[in-house]
């Protein structure tokens, strides 16, 4: 038998020191940042039945999820996801239209990626559903608050890129094509393709709503994006999406964050899932988006009570593999105890006023010292069985005088 | 203003790359030197050149550290996942097919046919969309000599005139698809380095 007992499963990753540092404090910040903005967590079980995917058309391809078999043969899954989760605790627990339900997750999620590929399978999310309103100030709402999550996580040079899905969808359905030339024309316009987009638009050229269709592609940039976009918008959906996004626009900017925002028209990943505005976050030096989000109207009813919500979620994981993760942390302070003081320094180590404090674990005051320049501490306590109290200080040259 | 790092296939496309580049007016001096060099810093534009095995620039793209790629249709149609495929560039060009020995009936057969082919994930979607079970078996050159063998009935693979095909008795029987260089984007880096991208997807655009 091979030897897998050393090794973790591809794709999965151990964390040590600065970079568990790192990720707490981020973790930390986001949910002071949460809790302060009225968001409650919410916490759901990491294997879910496999129906609760399916039942939401979810985009997610099956050979992503994880599979167990519990003890009488069902299929369970490492949640792909905790938006479904949490619109299924909606709709089949709270189920309440009065109010505006806030919740924050930081949880992880699973998807079975590509071997070699350097893809993670298990990711930190972190995120928020805001659901029961279809406000315009929902939207608002949850645009600021991915801003200002991006700024806790410490990020810098990010910007949120919005879209709407509603122009997509509106410029398609006049094109009255087949569901597969749909599907087709979305993929192309995702993946900006141009020339295949041209190709398969070609049957409708003479169609006004395909000229705005091959576009949309190059539609993306900052707020000069939605004067352009005035052109492309002749009906009336379309011209509602972009005065909505224009609505947007003016009111973040108002409230000084219109530096973090830009436009991107052509935004159409999972456009049978969203129903309104979409967006992603972006920062520079990492190659994904870290944040995803925008409103999804329709899930809650695929569990049976319908309501409209939004959110985001943000891919902790690619934060933290860009973030240069701080040296070990050196404690202030070594308590040296003989005999008959452990009480003694037991008090000095819970008093937080000492700063970060260690025990030391030798036997000789030698030996502590020893330990103090090694860990690079700034100050050597000793406790004798005498009763006296000694304090060594580090010089500039990190000995103890 | 950011420096850009584009993957260049090594090889065919590479030449045509090139090729391109000095068309739209990019000085590529340091990749006509003879060396062995893996990067090279154009002089004249904020551009580095890395020179790369086809799968490794869509690896490179997908992860960010390259913000462009230029690779074949065939290696994104097999090993492609996530990135802006931003322009059609032309050169390159040919296509894949389904081939079978001259004057065999590949669909008579009443059992799975064997596919042989150096792009399995190409030859699955055909077969898939096509409704048809086959059994795929990977190979990693001159996939031609697996019917001859009588280990395949068929092969997937990517031709250029057909001449291969024919002198092995060879026919192809279906096209599945046309082939040829695309330019690729990082999708996180074409939203930041915008502006920069554009007027090079620009510049190639004029002189395609």
């Amino acid at each position: 038998m091979k030897p897998y007992a050393i090794h973790i499963p591809n794709g999965t990753r151990d964390a040590l020191y600065g970079e568990c540092r790192t990720r707490r404090n981020i973790e930390n910040a986001l949910v002071d940042m949460f809790e302060q903005r009225g968001f409650s967590e919410i916490i759901t079980p990491t294997l879910e039945y496999y129906d609760t995917f399916v039942r939401t058309g979810n985009t997610l391809p099956e050979e992503e999820m994880y599979k167990v078999i519990d003890r009488d043969g069902r299929i369970l899954v490492m949640r792909p996801d905790l938006t479904t989760p949490i619109a299924r605790v909606y709709a089949t627990k709270i189920r309440d239209v009065s109010e505006l339900h806030r919740f924050y997750y930081i949880r992880n999620i699973f998807r079975s990626g590509h071997s070699l590929k350097g893809q993670e399978t298990e990711i930190t999310q972190a995120g928020v559903e805001l659901i029961g309103s279809n406000s315009f100030k929902s939207d608002l709402e949850v645009i600021s608050l991915a801003v200002s999550a991006l700024k806790a996580c410490d990020i810098e040079d990010f910007h949120i890129e919005i879209g709407h899905s509603g122009l997509f969808r509106s410029l398609l359905s006049q094109l009255e094509c087949c569901d597969e030339t749909a599907e087709e024309i979305r993929r192309y316009t995702e993946q900006k393709n141009f020339a295949a987009l041209c190709d398969s638009l070609e049957p409708y050229s003479d169609m006004a709503a395909a000229q705005s269709l091959t576009k949309l592609t190059r539609m993306f940039g900052g707020e000069e994006i939605l004067g352009e976009a005035r052109s492309l918008a002749y009906d009336r959906e379309s011209n509602e999406c972009i005065d909505y996004l224009d609505l947007l626009y003016s009111e973040l900017k108002s409230a000084g964050l219109a530096n973090y925002i830009r436009f991107d028209l052509g935004l159409v990943n999972r456009i049978n899932y969203y129903t309104g505005i979409v967006f992603l976050g972006y920062s520079e030096g990492i190659g994904e988006p870290v944040l995803t989000g925008g409103r999804y109207d329709g899930l809650t009813a695929a569990f049976g009570f319908e309501t409209p919500a939004t959110g985001f979620a943000i891919n902790i994981n690619s934060i933290i593999n860009h973030i240069s993760t701080p040296q070990t942390e050196v404690p202030a302070t070594i308590i040296h105890y003989e005999t008959g003081r452990f009480g003694d320094a037991l008090q000095i180590l819970e008093d937080t006023d000492n700063g970060k404090c260690e025990l030391s674990y030798c036997s000789s005051i030698e030996g502590t010292l020893d330990l103090a320049k090694r860990r690079n501490a700034k100050r050597v306590i000793v406790l004798s069985s005498s009763g006296q109290r000694k304090e060594f200080v580090a010089n500039s040259d990190g000995v103890f005088l | 203003m950011n420096r850009l790092k584009i993957a260049l296939t090594k090889g065919r496309l590479e030449k045509s790359a090139i090729e391109l580049f000095e068309k739209a007016g990019i000085d590529c001096s340091p990749l006509r030197e003879d060396t062995r060099r893996l990067i090279h810093t154009l002089p004249t534009e904020p551009l580095d050149i890395l020179l790369v095995k086809a799968q490794d620039v869509i690896t490179y793209v997908e992860h960010g550290v390259c913000d462009l790629g230029i690779v074949g249709k065939d290696t994104i149609l097999e090993h492609g996942n996530s990135f802006f495929e931003i322009l059609d560039l032309g050169f390159g060009a040919c296509r894949f097919v389904l081939a079978t020995k001259k004057g065999e009936d590949l669909y008579g057969k009443y059992r799975d046919i064997r596919i042989a082919t150096k792009y399995p994930k190409v030859a699955k979607n055909y077969f898939e969309k096509m409704g048809m079970n086959v059994d795929i078996i990977k190979i990693e050159g001159s996939v031609e000599i697996a019917p001859l063998l009588g280990l395949a009935d068929a092969v997937v693979d990517i031709v250029e005139t057909g001449t291969t095909l024919k002198e092995n008795g060879l026919q192809a029987v279906d096209d599945i698809s046309r082939v040829s260089a695309r330019l690729i984007v990082n999708i996180a880096s074409m939203k930041i380095n915008r502006t920069q991208i554009m007027e090079f997807v620009d510049k190639l655009d004029s002189v395609l």
